[in-house]
């Protein structure tokens, strides 16, 4: 499994130019909703969290097309494939390849977001970041799950988004609320809630992918 | 090459059960209709508009039995690999979809009169809407799919996934709704209402499994047609084919 | 009264949606059924 990441995550640092666009893609989605919405300082606010979140979505899908591009481009997979191991660990080394990039790409874009849209860092930001590591521990579960399968077909770059969002409307909820109430110090005290939700979604489906993955990579 | 069209016999590849519901479905939903409209008296709040309930809700409930037979199918289709499992869940998936775009057209007229907009963001309506984008998203991958044996197999993987979150789906947005509180869902069916309810349900269920078993059906005899031209590209040239 | 026409609007949606799908079946059903019942035809024909 360690080597199945390793070797992703050796792919993506060679690829670096990828990454740098990926990220400036969601710099340029935060730029681009703050036209959409306007220079109201406290609408921005509010939106804040949402427009985050989309354009972690939007550019995150981008990350996950490549994980499998590396493979399909040498034929690598059937050999992959033979390797000594199980298939789920092939699936886990490709989540934690992900992760880390995705969450990279995070590090960046967050800091933006906070800058374009007045937003300040809250007393209570270790719960904030634990939102945020949930909320993208579902998000890319589910993203090198089913980009196993939307990578390999015609309409790929329509496939992914198609069948990912809906599937993603649990994670966006929880993860848009409760970094909303947390960057206001969450007076209502909701985010516990919104927490919980999280990681019961991602214990339920990174369990699933687990099983259900050596389903969907050829036999 | 020219495919021998099925024979006679390989029309009744399914067991043809059902399609005395084709005329028995339609029937007992006009019936039910009828009764619904005659026993209901207009509602205190909602007035005549609550007879769309009728049609409404039991599209509602038979889209969700739909997608449970999408789950079923699709596991069982996991467990054994065999194909016909598979087709089962197409089956239920197209159908299914087809209730639910129903639920929400509907939804969106009775809203109209009732909320004067043409949409709310109910959570009801809105786990339905989304429940749709998963359906659609189901028969658009098995329509990207050439492989019959690796559609089979991804569709049943993205159906379990899509059944297990109907439930996270529907709860996120509620607790989303009650945090955003802005007008009142349609309140609890009266019970005076309940019978009607209850008789459209079933009647809208019969149509659910006829419309799903004679889809089941065609979906069969196609399979079976493919299976056949396969067969015959295996051959060479010449050799008679065996039935 | 103003409810009536969505009442009325709600019911044909219902019913135009169910007897699509039919009509859509029974389209399907006849595209598989075409060549054999040609063949049939045909035989019947010489």
């Amino acid at each position: 499994m360690s080597a199945v990441a390793a070797k992703d995550l050796t792919a993506e640092r060679r690829a670096k130019a990828n990454i740098v666009a990926v990220t400036s893609l969601g710099a340029l989605t935060l730029l681009v909703f703050g036209f959409a919405i306007g220079p109201d300082v406290a609408t921005l606010r509010t939106a804040a969290a949402g427009i985050l979140w989309l354009s972690v979505l939007f550019s995150g899908v981008l990350v996950f097309h490549r994980s499998y591009q590396i493979e399909l481009d040498g034929g690598a997979l059937e050999t992959l494939l033979l390797y000594p191991g199980e298939r789920w660990e092939i699936f886990a080394g490709k989540l934690l390849a992900n992760l880390c990039v995705v969450l990279l790409v995070e590090a960046i874009v967050i800091p933006v977001a906070l800058v374009l849209y007045h937003v300040s860092v809250p007393d209570t930001w270790p719960a904030l970041l634990a939102v945020i590591m949930l909320g993208t521990l579902g998000f890319v579960t589910l993203g090198t799950f089913y980009s196993a399968m939307a990578s390999r077909t015609r309409s790929r770059e329509v496939l992914l988004p198609l069948l990912l969002f809906p599937m993603l409307v649990p994670v966006l909820l929880a993860a848009t609320e409760g970094s909303s109430a947390l960057l206001v110090g969450d007076p209502m005290g909701d985010a516990g809630a919104w927490l919980r939700l999280l990681i019961v979604f991602d214990v339920i489906f990174l369990l699933a992918a687990l099983f259900v993955f050596e389903h969907i990579i050829e036999a | 090459m020219k495919v021998p069209p099925l024979q006679t016999a390989e029309l009744k590849i399914t067991p043809q059960w059902w399609r005395l519901l084709g005329v028995v479905a339609p029937l007992a939903l006009i019936a039910t209709q009828t009764f619904g409209f005659m026993t209901s008296a207009p509602d205190r709040d909602m007035g005549n508009l609550q007879k769309i309930m009728y049609v409404h809700v039991p599209a509602a409930w038979n889209a969700f039995i739909a997608y449970f037979v999408v789950f079923i199918a699709s596991v069982r289709y996991l467990l054994t690999k065999d194909e016909r499992h598979d087709l089962l869940a197409a089956s239920a998936a197209e159908v299914g979809a087809v209730l639910t775009a129903l639920t929400l057209m509907l939804g969106s007229i009775w809203g109209r009169p009732t909320w004067g907009v043409w949409w709310t963001w109910d959570a009801r309506l809105t786990s339905t809407a989304v429940l749709l984008m998963i359906f659609v998203g189901y028969l658009a991958l098995r329509a990207f799919t050439d492989d019959p044996e690796r559609r089979a197999r991804w569709s049943a993987a993205v159906g379990i996934f899509g059944a297990l979150n109907v439930p996270i789906v529907y709860m996120s947005v509620r607790w989303w709704r009650t945090l955003h509180q802005v007008q009142s869902s349609p309140s609890t069916v009266d019970p005076a209402y309940a019978w009607g309810l209850r008789l459209n349900a079933i009647a809208v269920l019969l149509l659910l499994i006829y419309f799903i078993a004679r889809r089941y059906n065609i979906a069969r005899m196609e399979r079976q047609l493919e299976h056949r031209r396969d067969e015959l590209e295996l051959r060479p040239e010449g050799e008679p084919v065996h039935a | 009264m103003r409810e009536w026409p969505f009442v009325i609007a709600a019911y044909s949606v219902a019913w135009i949606v169910f007897l699509s799908y039919m009509v859509y079946l029974s389209r399907r059903e006849r595209r598989l059924f075409e060549p054999m019942l040609k063949a049939a035809r045909e035989r019947m024909a010489k």
